[in-house]
């Protein structure tokens, strides 16, 4: 399995040679202080297991585990070196090879977790969400904000569990996935309009599936883009500025950036404030690719680090899952899920569903 | 004086002087012969002091007396780099360089007469000049007798990676980890003009505030200093520029935000300085910015110097304060004077 | 191996199992800093030099705990900030434990007013600087490494930033430090501006490379972020010209934050020159295969045209010698308005007077948007199975042109060299060689390296100059430590002897140890 590499074998020695470039920007890196977890240093024992250097074993496959996706490596990197696919290669083998955390298997292969709203919808029809693994409560606020958007009525996509199975490709099971973002793919044909509402899924529909042959038919959105300027009537929910995160995979990965913020500035009476890092080179909340599961401790550490330069402000990012991560992350701290946030401002009363 | 002395010849160090108590004093003329010095006073476990001309004898002291190693070795006129023995005085040096339309910047009264080896001994800091900095901070090499007789060297540049600073040792050390017995200074062209200015402030930290932010912008004068002027403290400063510069002391009173004042004040203190050898300044206070005014007050201070963002040093007059207690540092310094000599500590 | 086990229960004790590693990622990761020649090491299979254990302190407490531990075992103890030495500094040949600093990375107090920050040494350097930016601030340090290196590392090793002639070099921004010393105490050594007797503590920690203590944080002068900035780039008929406006603008007085000066195989490589197509033939190639973009990898044949063009030194540098003269200069100056104006119109007179052609603020704003682009291309002549390495000397002003011409000179035959000429003083100036090559294969390319080098530094001392500017001494520099400082080596023994009585800390580095 160690041939999956070798279609990587350019990118491993941009970084086995490279002075460690992006040093500064790896969160995981930063938050662990650990040269070993660089992507440098992630790319170098790649490069030692690929060559036999070193085996391909259970700490080779621990190593590799350190890495939330992010792409902020990627960001600052001259080569646009992406490491996080390597990463997720070397993932592959350290499977096939039995050497993957278990954390990491089960992670990939847990169901999302139970979201009536989402069973709710019917099957089929023009605009059909895909969840992805946000928790109920964004789901009904993503459901009330693509109906005052003018989207609905929504519908699921037909057959699954609403999941592109991005966790499959990252933790290392790239034919699992290709079967749940195929299947995924199949069950959103002949709609208008597709909206994510994990960032993650609208990338891997956007990016990962057609990259192995499959292209998808409609248009996929994170429900950010899909009600963009589309929400006429909002009311200010929250008193003050609030700290906007940029969730990697909806910033760097689909490249939306202001799209949430203005939105986000009708439903708060302050500003939006930005961290020392923000856009392109925002912080990470470190629950991607596993490391929560893999390392809960670190991947909580990441999530402190990315919000720590405005300690006071409440913090708002437009993905569930990582809204979700970061309350735990920083516990007592109010982390906001821009879905739910947003919807209280629709103003139906009743509805404070704010998780 | 020198009566007080009696001659005397010694196998490792040649002729010399005893006096009462354990003195003794050496003429020296070579940089090898004040590193015997050094190791000659290590082995008799005799205190060092270096002086230009005869002192009286002091306890267990051996005067090294410096006067024949004074000189310029050379001028590099190009680098601006003057090197010079360490016996040379600072106005010996400045007339030095002088004569070759340089200068080491402000020499100070106060330090003039001083040999050079002495002040990089006592860590002289009183010449705090925003332009020039210290006088012992242009020194892009320096060779040092070391305690057990020999002498080090060292490569001409103005900036090293090659480990510590380790020449350091003997900046404000006594002659405890050795003595600098040439230097290589950065030297400057003579300004063509300079003038002094004076500024006055409602109190010491308005005038020390008005000094940082001419500082902020970009204002470098030569030397200054902030003193008590009746009830209000006048910031006094000579700037040294361009012979085309008419502004200069208006843009400096502009730049500190204060109330001009009469330029005779200031140039009345550059005078006094420029011959005035007076002790009562060596009571230095660290004073952390905004608490000059309560410095002052405690210590009776006179004048503040160094004004830099972060604070201003105070020097005040004699106290007969009790000694600051040996601190942690102070007893780690005489471990590595110790070392140095060889002892088993 | 007991009693390594009982060392790595009490520094687990100590600093928490989570944070003393010893698997062989861990081991294999923190053997070498970004020294070439462990790379080229690597490549040829050496066995790494690897350390027994790697410790991750989380407070100066901890330090001090793992100082006593390893003192009371006997074992080295290796400092290590971000590892991107180049001089093997951080190289734990003696094995031991390596301790990183990095989990001690707090702001701890910015003081606005003052312009002062304190900050712990694990803190990465970008970081720190992103993070003052924030709030109007800048400590003026920017290293080309300053992505991947720490707070701790510039202090130990005395490094230096492009804006040194502004801001000076990281020794001149040190107000205190804080350090763990040999018997496990921590230390902060007197502030810089209130010296009292005795000798300057900071300037004896600051470039020690880990052989005196852990540095855990420093007190550090701080600017407002400059209110203007004013660029500058002149062809100068000869480095020698620009050097005249070097030396004019810092003699006067004046403190341009960037004064660089390319010679005129760097100036081709840069490729501002606008009477670039005189390039040589195979420099007009390289410089292809070099230049940025087009990421595939390098093909196959370029590969072999870069090994074989670095692989005929002595051609090449003939075919350099045939370049224009021409040399790029580039400033920028910063500060405020007047500062500036004053100090780039005297940049202006200057380099008009040595015949410089004026191209504008161009060069100087490229030079700042790219400045660290150039560290990208170490990757692409690794991948080609060369190598490329720098080093840096500086001497006064009189002697720079010999030291260039003879270090060139003495280098020419092994490798390919070019050099630029940065951080400028009044009585100085550093020169950065920059030297890349090759080898049939990983020991002859060793070889090649070895020889490069060796001659580069024995040439820079046979003209009196310093062995190094900013990179340190740590491995690299060793052999010629001993005729660079000759007996004040007793100096550094006795504060060995002071600070490290048990002799644990980064053994070996800076000076070899006696009788090894
Ligand atoms: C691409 C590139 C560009 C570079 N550009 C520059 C440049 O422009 N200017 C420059 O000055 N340098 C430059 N360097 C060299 C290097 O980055 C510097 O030497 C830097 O200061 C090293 O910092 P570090 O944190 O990586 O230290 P390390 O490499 O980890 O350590 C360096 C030395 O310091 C010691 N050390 C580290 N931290 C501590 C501590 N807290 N206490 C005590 N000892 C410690 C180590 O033991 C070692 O001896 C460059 C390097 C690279 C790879
Ligand atoms: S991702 Fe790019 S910058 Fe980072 S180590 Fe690899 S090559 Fe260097
Ligand atoms: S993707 Fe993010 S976590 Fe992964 S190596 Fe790159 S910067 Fe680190």
């Amino acid at each position: 399995m160690l041939r999956l590499l070798d279609a990587h074998r350019h990118a491993i020695d941009t970084c086995v040679f490279c002075p460690k470039l992006c040093r500064f920007a790896c969160p995981v890196a930063e938050a662990a202080a650990r040269e070993t977890v660089t992507p440098w240093g992630l790319m170098t024992r790649i490069d030692d297991v690929h060559v036999g250097r070193a085996p391909l074993d259970g700490a080779a496959g621990d190593l590799w585990a350190h890495c939330t996706g992010c792409h902020r490596c990627q960001a600052v990197c001259k080569h646009d070196n992406d490491v996080p696919q390597v990463l997720y290669a070397a993932r592959a083998a350290a499977a096939a090879a039995g050497h993957a955390p278990a954390a990491l298997g089960a992670w990939a292969h847990s169901a999302p977790p139970p979201r009536p709203a989402f069973d709710a919808l019917p099957e089929g029809g023009p605009v059909r969400l895909v969840p992805g693994y946000v928790d109920d409560d964004t789901v009904r606020a993503a459901v009330r904000l693509l109906e005052a958007a003018g989207h609905g009525p929504l519908g699921r996509p037909v057959g699954g569990a609403g999941v592109s199975g991005i966790r499959l490709l990252e933790a290392g099971h790239p034919d699992a996935f290709d079967v749940a973002a195929r299947r995924l793919a199949d069950g959103v044909e002949g709609a208008r309009l597709v909206v994510c509402l994990d960032p993650a899924d609208a990338l891997a529909l956007r990016r990962d599936l057609p990259a192995r042959g499959r292209t998808v038919g409609p248009p996929v959105q994170h429900l950010t883009e899909a009600v963009a300027g589309r929400l006429a009537a909002l009311t200010p929910v929250l008193e003050g500025d609030v700290l906007y995160l940029d969730a990697c995979r909806l910033g760097r990965g689909l490249g939306v950036y202001d799209a949430p913020r203005r939105t986000l500035e009708a439903v708060i009476t302050g500003r939006v404030v930005e961290a020392v890092m923000h856009h392109a080179e925002g912080g990470c909340c470190g629950a991607g690719a596993g490391l929560a599961a893999t390392q809960p401790a670190l991947a909580a550490q990441v999530g402190r680090e990315a919000v720590a330069d405005v300690p006071d402000l409440p913090v708002v990012v437009a993905s569930g899952v990582c809204a979700g991560h970061l309350r735990v992350a920083t516990a007592g701290r109010a982390v906001h899920g821009w879905a739910t946030l947003v919807a209280r401002a629709l103003g139906r009363p009743g509805q404070e569903d704010e998780g | 004086m020198k009566d007080a002395w009696t001659p005397h010849h010694d196998g490792a160090v040649g002729d010399l002087w005893t006096g009462p108590a354990g003195a003794a004093r050496l003429e020296v003329a070579e940089p090898v012969a004040v590193a015997r010095a050094l190791a000659w006073a290590a082995e008799r476990a005799l205190a060092v002091r270096v002086v230009r001309g005869v002192r009286p004898p002091a306890p267990r002291t051996l005067q090294i007396d410096v006067g024949a190693l004074a000189g310029l070795v050379a001028l590099d006129e190009i680098s601006r780099v003057a090197h010079l023995r360490g016996g040379t005085t600072w106005a010996e040096a400045e007339a030095l360089v002088a004569s070759r339309g340089l200068t080491l910047g402000p020499v100070p009264g106060c330090v003039a007469e001083t040999p050079i080896m002495a002040s990089f001994a006592a860590g002289e800091r009183r010449r705090p000049s925003p332009a020039f900095g210290h006088l012992t901070d242009g020194v892009l090499a320096l060779r040092a007798a070391l305690p057990k007789g020999l002498l080090t060297r060292s490569a001409v540049a103005p900036r090293r990676a090659t480990g510590p600073d380790l020449a350091r040792c003997v900046v404000g050390t006594g002659a405890t980890l050795g003595l600098a017995v040439d230097v290589h200074l950065q030297v400057w062209d003579r300004p063509e003009s300079r003038v002094a200015a004076a500024v006055r402030f409602p109190g010491w930290d308005a005038a020390h505030d008005g000094a940082v932010v001419a500082l902020r912008q970009g204002l470098r004068p030569a030397w200054w200093c902030a003193r008590r002027r009746g009830r209000e403290v006048e910031l006094l400063a000579e700037l040294w520029g361009d012979a085309g510069d008419a502004d200069a002391v208006g843009r400096f009173v502009d730049a500190t935000g204060g109330r001009e004042a009469p330029a005779a004040d200031a140039q009345a203190w550059i005078d006094a300085r420029a011959d005035a050898a007076d002790t009562r300044w060596s009571a230095q206070v660290a004073a952390p910015r905004g608490g000059l005014a309560a410095a002052a007050r405690a210590r009776r201070g006179i004048e503040a110097w160094d004004l830099r963002p972060a604070g201003a040093t105070l020097y005040a007059p004699r106290s007969g304060d009790a000694a600051d207690p040996p601190d942690a540092w102070a007893a780690l310094a005489d471990r590595l004077a110790e070392h140095l000599r060889g002892e088993d500590v | 191996m007991h009693d390594l086990t009982r060392l790595l229960e009490a520094l687990a004790a100590c600093v928490g199992a989570d944070h003393v590693r010893t698997d062989a990622p861990d081991r294999d990761a923190y053997s070498r800093d970004l020294w070439p020649r462990s790379q080229l090491e690597r490549l040829a299979g050496d066995p790494p030099t690897r350390p027994q254990a790697v410790v991750w302190p989380g407070r100066p407490a901890e330090v001090a705990d793992v100082v006593r531990l390893c003192a009371a075992a006997g074992v080295p103890l290796v400092p290590f900030g971000a590892g991107s030495g180049v001089c093997g500094g951080a190289r734990p040949d003696r094995g031991g434990v390596v301790l990183d600093v990095k989990r001690l990375k707090a702001l701890r107090r910015v003081d606005e007013v003052a312009g002062e920050i304190e900050v712990e040494a694990g803190m990465m350097g970008e970081l720190l600087e992103r993070r003052l930016e924030h709030r109007g601030l800048t400590l003026g340090h920017f290293p080309s490494s300053i992505v991947c290196s720490t707070v701790g590392g510039w202090l130990a090793g005395r490094s230096a930033g492009q804006c040194s002639s502004r801001y000076g070099k990281i020794e001149d921004m040190v107000v205190d430090l804080e350090v763990v010393t040999g018997e496990g105490a921590i230390r902060r050594t007197p502030r810089a501006d209130a010296l009292g007797p005795g000798p300057d503590w900071n300037q004896l920690f600051v470039g020690s490379e880990g052989t005196l203590g852990v540095i855990t944080a420093a007190t550090l002068r701080v600017h407002p972020q400059p209110a203007e900035r004013s660029f500058g780039g002149w062809l100068m008929p000869d480095y020698r010209a620009g050097l005249a406006v070097m030396r004019g603008s810092m003699q006067a007085g004046d403190r341009p934050a960037v004064l660089r000066l390319y010679d005129a195989v760097d100036t081709f490589m840069v490729g501002a020159n606008p009477h670039a197509a005189e390039g040589g033939g195979a420099l007009s190639r390289l410089k292809g295969l070099l230049s940025a973009g087009g990421d595939g990898g390098p093909s196959r044949l370029k590969q072999t045209v870069l090994r074989t063009v670095l692989g005929s030194p002595a051609l090449t540098n003939a075919a350099v010698r045939a370049l224009p003269a021409r040399c790029l200069l580039i400033t920028v100056c910063e500060g405020e308005a007047d500062e500036v104006a004053g100090a780039h119109a005297r940049l202006e007179r200057l380099a008009a007077a040595a015949g410089g052609e004026h191209l504008g603020e161009g060069p100087g704003r490229t030079w700042l948007a790219h400045r660290h682009d150039v560290s990208f291309k170490q990757s692409k002549i690794y991948e080609a199975g060369c190598f490329v390495d720098t080093f840096e000397v500086a001497t006064t002003w009189a002697r720079l042109p010999a030291l260039y011409e003879g270090v060139k000179r003495a280098v020419g035959p092994h490798v390919l060299v070019m050099a630029h000429f940065s951080h400028a003083y009044p009585g100085g100036c550093s020169i950065y060689f920059t030297f890349a090559g090759t080898g049939r294969d990983a020991a002859a390319m060793r070889h090649t390296y070895d020889a490069a080098w060796r001659a580069g530094l024995d040439t820079a001392q046979a003209h009196g100059a310093v062995i190094a500017h900013h990179h340190g001494a740590g491995l690299s520099r060793r052999a010629h430590m001993p005729a660079a400082h000759g007996e004040a080596r007793q100096w550094f023994d006795a504060l060995k002897a002071t600070l490290d009585p048990a002799g644990i800390f980064n053994p070996g580095k800076l000076f070899a140890e006696e009788g090894a």
